[in-house]
Order: structure tokens, then sequence, then C-alpha cells
């Protein structure tokens, strides 16, 4: 019984592998999620009112392609950033109006796994912008992981409404 | 699994108060056994298509025929690609552990036998070519080498062995490993781990092997 044992189980065995997971299943995108809204003339007292652009473009300043290409009635946009640089910049375009939005960014490599290669987690340190379009920015959530939460909110000039 | 581990424990260390009463007027040292493996030295280059090379040796005392405490060593290194880097390991690992054997008649070398381990092991890694980036800015690549990693886990093992001719014997161990260092990640995480297997919390793996008692 024993010699049996000792023939064919490992002969069955050897069938058997547990190689781990190579494909990546965790998520991956990470960048900006910057909302859009109009300033309550009554200060800080009324709540923010969360506005929709009509048509918008979006694209990376040092890249020629558009992210957002006249999308319409937009409340949010969602913008990676630069993982070789700490500043991204953005030009916004709606209304017949340009505005160049500056982010300050540190950037903090982390090893996941070898299926998913590293990600590159942001730490929001400052914004900027020009004032044609956008009338103020604020800094919801400074920190940037792959998860979706509102990290910016943009202010609309009104008279352009 | 862990209500298994625990149920697989109390199995292996009740039969311990058993033999001491029965074995008390038999000579304590039966042996040493030396063993080789051959299957997992020949498996896991065969299922990795050469990436990976493990090779080990076991040295075990026979007491009473029943208690086999035991020292394994091995040496085992693995060059693996995944989508998104490589990764280059080798180093050594060692084994320390008891047997217990399972069956009533113990005289011959036929054995059933049971167990537990604790490993370790001790490698140099590199994980390469790891990409970084995002596809609108654009994709890059960074490099972690020679970086020193150690790893503890425990083992439950099953086994086998029959006596082929005179002193010589062969069998196998099936062994369920639980990985004691699963908690670091980062750059410093091994994908594999000699002696252990693939980076996860729990694995199987398997030994045959051919030996010799001294």
């Amino acid at each position: 019984m024993l010699k049996r044992l000792c023939y064919i189980l490992p002969l069955s065995l050897l069938l058997l592998s547990c190689e781990p997971d190579t494909e990546c299943r965790t998520a991956n995108n990470i960048g900006v999620q910057i909302v859009f809204a109009i300033d309550s003339l009554q200060g800080d007292t009324l709540p923010v009112r969360v506005s929709q652009i009509d048509s918008i473009s979006v694209r990376g300043i040092g890249n020629d392609s558009l992210l957002y290409d006249n999308q319409k009635r937009l409340s949010s946009i969602f913008l990676p950033l630069r993982t070789d640089n700490n500043l991204t910049a953005y030009a916004i375009q709606a209304y017949d109006a340009t505005d160049t939005l500056y982010i300050y960014h540190d950037n903090n490599v982390n090893f996941i796994s070898l299926a998913c290669g590293c990600f590159v987690f942001h730490t929001i340190t400052n914004v900027d912008a020009t004032h044609r379009l956008i009338d103020s920015l604020t800094i919801l959530n400074a920190t940037i992981e792959n998860y979706k939460q509102d990290n910016l909110r943009l202010y609309l000039s009104t008279y352009r409404l | 699994m862990r209500r298994l581990f625990y149920i697989l424990v109390v199995f292996a260390l009740l039969p311990l108060t058993l033999a001491a009463r029965e074995y008390a007027d038999t000579a304590i040292f039966q042996g040493i056994n030396l063993k080789l493996d051959l299957g997992n030295s020949a498996f896991e280059p065969l299922r990795s298509r050469g990436k990976i090379q493990s090779y080990e040796m076991a040295l075990n005392t026979d007491i009473m025929h029943r208690f086999f405490p035991t020292l394994e060593m091995g040496y085992a290194q693995a060059e693996l690609s995944a989508a998104s880097g490589n990764f280059i390991g080798y180093g050594g690992f060692a084994r320390v552990g008891l047997d217990l054997s399972a069956l009533k008649k113990r005289r011959s070398m036929n054995m059933l036998l049971v167990g537990l381990r604790i490993g370790t092991a001790m490698q140099g890694c590199s994980t390469k070519d790891v990409i970084i980036g995002n596809s609108y800015w654009g994709y890059s690549t960074i490099n972690y080498v020679d970086r020193f990693r150690a790893d503890a886990w425990g083992e439950i093992t099953a086994g086998v062995q029959v006596q082929v001719y005179k002193n010589f014997h062969m069998g196998w161990y099936i062994r369920y490993k639980i990985l004691f260092s699963r908690g670091r990640t980062g750059a410093l995480t091994a994908y594999y781990i000699p002696g252990y297997g693939y980076k996860q919390d729990t694995a199987f793996s398997f030994n045959y092997y051919i030996g010799f008692k001294l």
C-alpha cells in the first residue's frame, strides 16, 4: 500500500501548480478630480452650486492630444498628473476663453506588484491658474491615490456663463 | 483553512505522548537519514520552463523509529517576467522541524510521516523594468536592484517513505506552507521566495526524494 502511494500519488501531484496572478487587478486610474462650481455671491454661508460646463476642451501643456474634446455638460473632469515632474499644467478652454491650470505636486512611487508595476501617488502642494474663465481654486483633498475623490474645486467666473 | 491547520497540528502532536511510553525500553538513536530531493529539482525547471531552479537536501535523525528531527537546506533561483516588470532572485533556505511516524509497525524503513517545519530564506533580488507612468503623459521604467530580503514561514508536512534496496529508500512530501513575513510590501517584496515558492499567503509544494540511511 505504501509503495503504491509512493509511486502513484506524486505523478498526480506533478499536475498541480500554483502560480500567482500575472494580471493586474488593482485600480490604476490615478489623477486629479476637479469639480466645477460657481461661487455664491453670499459668501461661505450658502452652499456652493456645482456647475455644468456646456462645452469644454482640455489639453496638457507639453502634450498635443486633447483629454477632453468639446465634451458637453460636464460637472467634473479627471486629469492624470505627470510622474516625471512636480508641475503639471493644463489648458482648459470653455465659453470662448482659455485658461491655464497649474498643479504643483509631489510624486510618491509605490511598487504594487510585478503584475501591476509601480503606481505613482501624488500630493498636491499648490495650485494656480490664469483668470479668464477660472475665478479661483480650492484644494479639497491634496492626496491623490488610486480611488476617486474630489481633489480640487474650480470656481468659474460668473460673467462668462 | 486555519481550522484545518489547527486540526493537523493536534493530530501531529498526539502520538508524542503515546510513543514516549511505548518506546521506553528501545535504543534512542537509530541512525541518520540523508535525503536528496529529486522531484522538485526536476519539476520546478520543467514547470517554469527553466526560469526557476530549486535544489535541496535533508538530514534527519531517527529516534526510536518514531521521531525524526529534521534539517533541510537548499538553494533556489528565479528569473520571472510579468506585464509590468522582471524579477531576478537567488538565495538559500533552511527548514528545521520534526517528523513523526504515523504507522503502528515501525521496525522497517517504510513509513508514513507527518510533521511540522519552520523555514527561513535569504536572497538577493532585483526587480527591473518596472513600468511607471500613465497613458497620457507616457511611461518610463525604473529598477530596484541588489536588494536583500529575508522571509520566514511555517509548514505542515505529510509524506511517505519506502525502502527500495538495503539502506536506500525513496518517498515524497507534500507541504502546506503559511508565510509569516507576508506583511511587507513595496519594492522589497520578493516575487519568489527560495524554499517557499511564489510569494502568496499560503502555498502547497511537493518533494520527491531518494534517501540513504547512514
